[in-house]
């Protein structure tokens, strides 16, 4: 549904109606969840290739991946649905000023270690990320927060420094993930490999590079709408297993019956397995090539224009991702809401490609510089993006580095186009533009200055109103695709890979697992 | 002997040093940035040079490199930037898987070379030779990740009769702990038979040709006794050279066989702290393999007095 608005976030009402019960009805629905059939019970394995570096939800850093393992073991104030509108979790009811948000905390909820989850451990856990002396890698997630009271044992008040549309946005992910004070009293150099939350799942064993397992909460407060207890799964184990072709081994032979990414080269091998299902759930891998905006002929907007009209995406998506591809403008996919089907990059014209060289004034070959990840199928875009190119008149040197190497050479600028993918959808649109275009971006690999797509990008940012930040991102959009800073490539599809008889996988809006209501049937 | 010994431990001091220092000088060389696997791509460069300045990165090379040699000395083997784990902490939580592969891949490539070698020499230019001859060439050739695949291939996807990765420690299920090693110590091990077989062979042709193989026949022993005791004894002592020097191509085996089959063992500690730059526990764990595989071809150079009286020391 391109073009459709999805309902306003519901920010600034006052949620006094979601009584419990509701949120316990509704809670952790967030994805395909039927619950008629089946035993519940059972263990469930499942592959993960991307191992998280600590389970401390502060300190982790990748963008959102290890959110599939917190999510077993944290809750948060509240949860978003994948329609982008929030559920309540810890907290029953809140109320929004714009710029005070008071949180109704539940009853009754214990951490894993005893603890009971009160007020105080909300503000706790919200002004530790806050604190410059935790080094905390979600700190800027909050830094529009002035203030956290407790206003009673089970009421905490947010206050804000302005107005920040995606606050609710954060604490209903890693951010927003209450952590036992117990725990972290004992010190927080452990608690990374031990985490302590209310979460369905308690650790059991983390054995690094190898598996973790998780099992049942037994206290868990969460019920199904039928009032059974939550999880379903007795036990839950992560298989850290990098190489796809093994995954795939894994999954064919019931060793694993989900698995958190395969490329399109193994899972399409899986096609006609029986006891597998592939579902598409709108998870993109969304290509693109960064040109250099600081140095080199990418200076000149009309050799981007001739880079951007000399790429088929369509022949890069064909050979990459197996003809499993959307073909979209930039970052949005058709389902997100601050898609616009009006936006589109310039045509594939090689011919014009050529005349617009001409017309810069640049003859024969022109060498530039395109860097890679040594990682299947980045050096397949790489080489053909290299002979397209080549067919208008650039002299393209492909580089395949090694992940490290290549992000330093990207944040070095020492590039002249950079192959690279990004996740999408992330948890908001601010999320997915405001790292990669923003001047002061970490990942503004282009080099880019410019004060027009920085104050539409604080536009997207400066109000929750829905069709002004749709207005905002589209812009944002136009923008880019105007200058041809970036060429997005094709958006290669990551289905969710699991065995027939897993039910009820929930996904957050970017796509990481829920499983407290996963179960195995027969 | 006790001399010797003594001298050959004290030779391993500038070796190890030696090799510390250059493998410190080309971790620093490489390109990349430690924060980045720390504080995830996103951070502001802000907090990327503060934890520079918390991991002793903005001090000169040289003061870096003594601190870490200072810490050595006394046995502390520094953290893991990733993880602040104890470096010691995590190689010897590491170091049994490998040994475990290691020690049962070169079984393995015992059990297998020697006898293969051994049914080579003494049906030499047959079709068993030829046949042999073939098999250990292709598994000399075969890289092991494509080995490895092949095996998974086989013996999980079309037999079904083996896992195909996973690791289970040897004390908690030993059943399962070696049904599990057994692809990977073969995917390691082929290359170490292969090779086996073709010094044992070769030790053992040559062992043929020499005037106390003639006596023996001409006294009428039987043919099993001249090959097994006068031809082997004799010839196994390359052999063991052999094996011996196979232990470092063994130790670099893991570091391919152990990623694909997720053994947690140092090839795979090795492997992920060079790709997030954890350089303190690849410095660690690579200086620890150094150690083992030195410490490996002393015992080899034990092992020949053993087998042959007339080498002493």
């Amino acid at each position: 549904m391109p073009n459709s608005t999805p309902p306003r976030i519901p920010r600034r009402t006052v949620l006094a109606g979601a009584a419990a019960t509701a949120a316990l009805a509704t809670l952790a629905g967030c994805g395909s969840s039927d619950s008629s059939d089946g035993a519940s019970g059972g263990t469930l394995t499942a592959g993960f290739d991307n191992e998280p570096v600590t389970l401390d939800p502060a300190l982790s850093s990748a963008i959102s991946s290890d959110r599939n393992v917190l999510n077993l073991f944290f809750d948060t104030l509240l949860r978003q649905r994948r329609d982008g509108t929030f559920e309540p979790a810890l907290a029953t009811q809140w109320t929004d000023t714009g710029t005070e948000i008071t949180f109704e905390l539940r009853q009754g909820v214990k951490f894993h270690d005893g603890t009971p989850f009160d007020a105080d451990a909300v503000v706790l856990n919200l002004k530790r990320i806050s604190d410059p002396a935790t080094r905390s890698t979600k700190k800027a997630a909050l830094a529009s927060i002035r203030e956290v009271k407790a206003t009673g044992p089970r009421t905490v008040t947010v206050t804000l420094k302005a107005a920040d549309p995606l606050l609710l946005t954060q604490l209903a992910h890693e951010p927003g993930m209450i952590a036992s004070p117990t725990a972290l009293a004992k010190g927080t150099e452990g608690f990374g490999r031990r985490p302590v939350g209310t979460g369905p799942f308690t650790l059991r064993q983390w054995r690094t590079k190898v598996q973790l397992t998780a099992e049942r909460n037994k206290t868990y407060w969460a019920k199904t709408e039928e009032g059974d207890a939550l999880p379903l799964l007795d036990k839950v184990v992560l298989r850290f297993v990098t190489e796809a072709k093994v995954l795939r081994a894994e999954l064919s032979t019931g060793g694993v019956q989900l698995v958190r990414a395969l490329p399109p080269e193994e899972y399409k091998q899986l096609a006609d397995a029986p006891r597998i299902t592939i579902k598409d759930e709108g998870v993109r891998r969304n290509y693109y090539a960064s040109l250099n905006v600081t140095k080199g002929p990418f200076r000149d907007p009309q050799v981007r224009a001739a880079f951007a009209m000399a790429v088929e995406r369509r022949s890069v998506g064909k050979a990459a991702a197996g003809g499993d591809f959307d073909i979209a403008p930039s970052f949005a996919t058709s389902d997100d809401w601050f898609y616009d089907d009006a936006l589109a990059p310039l045509p594939y014209d090689p011919e014009k490609a050529r005349a617009t060289l001409d017309k810069a004034g640049l003859r024969g070959k022109i060498p530039i510089t395109l860097v890679a990840r040594r990682r299947a199928p980045d050096p397949t875009v790489a080489e053909l993006l290299q002979s397209q190119l080549t067919a208008v008149g650039f002299a393209p040197k492909v580089e395949i580095l090694e992940f490290q190497t290549q992000l330093e050479r990207m944040r070095k600028q020492d590039f002249d186009a950079a192959i690279l993918v990004v996740d999408i959808p992330r948890l908001d649109p601010s999320l997915t533009f405001d790292p990669y275009f923003a001047s002061d971006g970490p990942s503004n690999w282009s080099g880019l200055k410019d004060s027009t797509l920085d104050a539409l990008l604080d536009k997207g940012l400066s109000t929750d109103d829905r069709a002004v930040r749709k207005r905002a991102y589209v812009d944002v959009q136009r923008r880019i695709l105007e200058n041809n800073y970036w060429v997005f490539l094709h958006q290669a599809k990551s289905p969710l890979i699991q065995s027939s008889n897993l039910k009820g996988v929930g996904l957050d809006v970017d796509g990481q697992w829920r499983l407290e209501r996963a179960r195995l049937g027969s | 002997m006790t001399g010797y010994l003594v001298r050959r431990l004290f030779q391993l001091i500038p070796v190890a040093l030696v090799v510390s220092l250059v493998l410190f000088m080309l971790l620093r060389l490489m390109p990349g940035d430690p924060t980045l696997a720390i504080l995830g791509q996103e951070a502001t460069e802000q907090d990327r040079a503060v934890l520079r300045e918390d991991l002793g990165l903005d001090a000169p090379l040289w003061q870096q490199f003594t601190q870490w040699l200072g810490d050595l000395v006394r046995g502390d083997l520094g953290s893991s930037w990733l993880t602040d784990e104890k470096v010691g902490t995590v190689i010897s939580d590491r170091f049994a898987a490998t040994v475990e592969l290691g020690v049962i891949a070169l079984v393995f490539a015992v059990l297998v070379g020697i006898p293969a070698g051994i049914l080579a020499a003494v049906r030499r230019r047959t079709r068993t030779d030829t046949a042999l001859n073939s098999v250990g060439l292709l598994a000399l050739s075969a890289p092991h990740f494509y080995l490895a695949a092949l095996l998974i291939l086989v013996f999980a996807l079309w037999l079904k009769v083996l896992p195909p990765s996973g690791y289970v420690p040897f004390t908690e299920d030993p059943v399962e702990n070696l049904r599990r090693m057994v692809l990977p110590a073969v995917t390691i091990g082929s290359t170490i038979a292969a090779v086996t077989m073709r010094q044992t062979r070769a030790a053992l042709l040559a062992a043929f040709n020499e005037d106390y193989i003639r006596t023996a026949e001409a006294s009428g022993l039987s043919r099993g006794r001249i090959v097994g005791v006068y031809a082997l004894r004799n010839a196994i002592v390359p052999v063991v050279t052999v094996i011996a020097l196979q232990i470092g191509a063994l130790m670099s085996a893991t570091v391919v066989t152990e990623t694909v089959f997720t053994v947690p063992g140092m090839g795979t500690l090795i492997v992920n702290g060079i790709f997030s730059r954890d350089l303190p526990v690849v410095q660690g764990a690579v200086l620890m393999v150094v150690v083992l595989v030195l410490l490996v071809n002393l015992l080899a150079d034990l092992v020949y007095a053993w087998l042959d009286p007339r080498i002493t020391y």
